[in-house]
């Protein structure tokens, strides 16, 4: 059982929060959106990107606050044509955000080659390092205490705004009015107009919030290890977010546990490639999140089905 | 069986002037899309600092310029018209198909595996088993999200959507290990039996009779959906799911069956990539044909004859930008921007000023 030590090394702790917060952020963002009944497909789009806005602001100013805030605005300003085609001009959600989908790649691939000359990938250098955190190595000694260092030793600020996104967001959406709204919005739009409230507004509201998520997401991806943006590189993150949300039942603590369920496949995979005493054959490895993601998807169905028929 | 919604009450009159109008209906809003779009693109042209008139010739007109330019933009229309099919049975049953790129690889695959493997046969009988192997392999894939969709409740945007990341590494482990050409230098298997390669019917370019597989396609979509009793069935599904079941159609059967038609469509369109134009399966054969598809079918508002007409244009887009590259400095994926900007503006209601509209006809809800 060489091969399960190799695995389970305390570095994988690391690299499960490395993958659970774009997932996350994501499935925060679909939250949201599914309180206020959008199926929100779109935050592929809008992660994706974030992530080029953030690697092409960071390196023309080298600013990190400019990078983060350009993924973010980049994203919201997807999500508002989002919500303006689906919601105002009444186009089909999921249609509007294959469109959507469609247009961040189509974009981002062209910004690419017309400013990089490179239809792949860019990676600018010097690039600004993303804020993270350091703690003293020699916590890594200490029972328990090391727990939280390998856990988030390293980690971005965008990891750590994560976090603290699921125990706002379960604040906005069950403590605060505007929550409320949403969710009205969701279940019953014909008694939160007859209530005097824009349902169509609310929706807006929902869709630019999953924005903000998305773009901290995307930032994430292209700025967390490697500083660079490659065609497509969120790679289903998105879907697997929204999935994650649909198994945790919308709620942003369901989400989180559901995202690290997924982002524990994800880390596994990684680590799986990496492994020297036993081979298995990469593209294995790598069909485990979106094969985990599914059947925990089924069994999410299933198990909702059974508690309403009983 | 009659039906409540307000296109069937059109239906029912039909005189040639209703003919008419409703033709001009179903072609107005494509038209008007495509235009909005491509003025898009030329505003992205000038921002960008290109010739915008250059860019444009080439753009619209780069495929017409010789035979062999004409000749690849019916190959390309080829996926197009198959995987915009397969996008139209699964739409027309409400359900939202989106996995048709990985369908198409699980097709391209296995129809690939069939060539290479049953050598001894005759050039027809193989071609034949090559397309049914390939759409019985996507049809399975997607005939999965069905399943789960029938009879769980899954909802098939997601799981269509994350099983093309499923299909492509798994036809990408194929290609890799048990079945690599060693000799090719890359992610291929060996070639097909020569007897199954698509004779090319344009000289020095890469249509082949493919496209008449594709033609024959058409025809069999659209009678069976619309001249057939599954058809009705299928669409009586997909425009109210309640309603057809108070009406006694199995509706969870009828769903698996239209995902796998769906799939097996888009499955069939990478046997025709594999039979006529790499005559073996190569892992990145399709630059996104199964997205395409999407956009060309919901150009053609969900139409098989459309489609035939959209694909076909689709392809003059995409041979166009591959000319005006070489030509103009503007940049090949103008066409993949300007793809998601027609997917936008098709499905948006759009209230057209009272001047516009005095032209439109009624519109007809959906």
């Amino acid at each position: 059982m060489n091969w399960l030590t190799q695995l389970l090394d305390p570095s994988l702790l690391g690299t499960l929060v490395l993958y659970t917060t774009p997932i996350l952020l994501a499935g925060i963002g679909a939250a949201y959106t599914q309180q206020a009944n959008i199926l929100n497909i779109a935050l592929e789009g809008m992660m994706l990107t974030a992530a080029f806005f953030a690697i092409a602001v960071g390196s023309a100013t080298q600013s990190i606050p400019l990078a983060l805030l350009a993924a973010v605005v980049a994203s919201m300003l997807m999500a508002a044509i989002f919500a303006y085609v689906s919601l105002v001009l009444r186009a089909d959600v999921i249609v509007a955000g294959i469109g959507i989908n469609l247009l961040a790649s189509g974009l981002t691939v062209f910004l690419l080659e017309r400013l990089y000359n490179n239809e792949g990938s860019y990676s600018p250098f010097p690039f600004p390092e993303l804020w993270s955190l350091r703690l003293p190595s020699d916590w890594s000694t200490i029972p328990v205490v090391n727990i939280f260092y390998y856990l988030f030793n390293d980690q971005t600020v965008i990891v750590f705004l994560a976090l603290a996104l699921v125990v706002i967001s379960h604040i906005v959406l069950y403590r605060t009015k505007l929550g409320v709204h949403i969710r009205a919005t969701g279940e019953n739009p014909e008694a939160v107009q007859a209530a005097g409230l824009d349902p169509t507004r609310l929706k807006i509201i929902a869709v630019i919030i999953s924005g903000l998520c998305g773009g901290l997401g995307g930032a994430q991806l292209a700025m967390a290890t490697l500083n660079q943006f490659v065609r497509d590189m969120t790679n289903g993150v998105g879907f697997i977010g929204l999935a994650a949300e649909i198994f945790g039942n919308a709620t942003p603590v369901g989400t989180l546990v559901a995202s690290t369920i997924f982002g524990f496949a994800d880390a596994v995979a990684d680590k799986v490639q990496v492994l020297t005493t036993i081979h298995i054959p990469p593209q294995l490895v790598l069909m485990l999140p979106y094969i985990v993601t599914v059947l925990a998807l089924t069994f999410a169905m299933v198990r909702r089905r059974r508690w309403v028929t009983q | 069986m009659t039906s409540q919604t307000p296109a069937a009450d059109d239906l029912e009159r039909v005189t040639l002037q209703s003919t008419l109008r409703s033709l001009g209906r179903s072609v107005l809003q494509p038209v008007v899309t495509i235009g909005l779009a491509l003025l898009f693109g030329l505003f992205i042209v000038i921002l960008i600092g290109g010739d915008p008139i250059a860019a444009y010739s080439n753009f619209l007109f780069g495929s017409f310029s010789n035979s062999v330019n004409f000749g690849n933009l019916l190959a390309k229309s080829t996926p197009l018209i198959i995987t915009g099919l397969g996008v139209v049975v699964a739409f027309r049953a409400g359900l939202f198909n989106i996995g048709g790129e990985g369908q198409m690889y699980f097709g391209a695959f296995f129809g690939a595996l069939v060539g290479f493997t049953l050598t001894g046969l005759p050039g027809p009988i193989l071609i034949l088993a090559i397309i049914v192997v390939a759409a019985i392999a996507g049809g399975l894939l997607s005939a999965l999200a069905g399943w789960l969709k029938a009879y769980y409740q899954v909802d098939e945007v997601v799981t269509t959507l994350l099983l093309n990341y499923v299909a492509i590494l798994f036809t990408e482990y194929l290609v890799l290990n048990p079945f690599q050409d060693p000799t090719a230098g890359g992610p291929a298997t060996v070639l097909i039996a020569p007897q199954a390669w698509l004779p090319v019917i344009v000289p020095q370019s890469t249509a082949t009779v493919g496209l008449l597989i594709g033609l024959v396609l058409v025809v069999l979509t659209w009678f069976l959906l619309f001249r057939t009793v599954w058809g009705s069935q299928v669409r009586a599904v997909g425009t109210n799911r309640r309603f057809a079941e108070t009406m006694g159609i199995n509706v969870k059967r009828t769903i698996l069956q239209a995902m796998f038609v769906s799939g097996a469509l888009a499955g069939i369109g990478g046997a025709i990539e594999v039979m006529g134009v790499e005559h073996r399966f190569y892992q990145g054969f399709s630059p996104g044909f199964g997205f395409l598809g999407l956009t060309v079918a919901l150009l053609a508002k969900l139409n098989p004859w459309g489609t035939l007409v959209m694909a076909l244009f689709y392809a003059e887009l995409l041979n166009g930008a591959a000319v005006m590259q070489i030509n103009t400095s503007v940049p090949y994926p103008l066409v993949n921007l300007l793809a998601g900007i027609v997917v936008l503006i098709m499905t948006a209601q759009i209230q057209f000023p009272g001047w516009v509209r005095r032209f439109i006809p009624r519109r007809v809800e959906a």
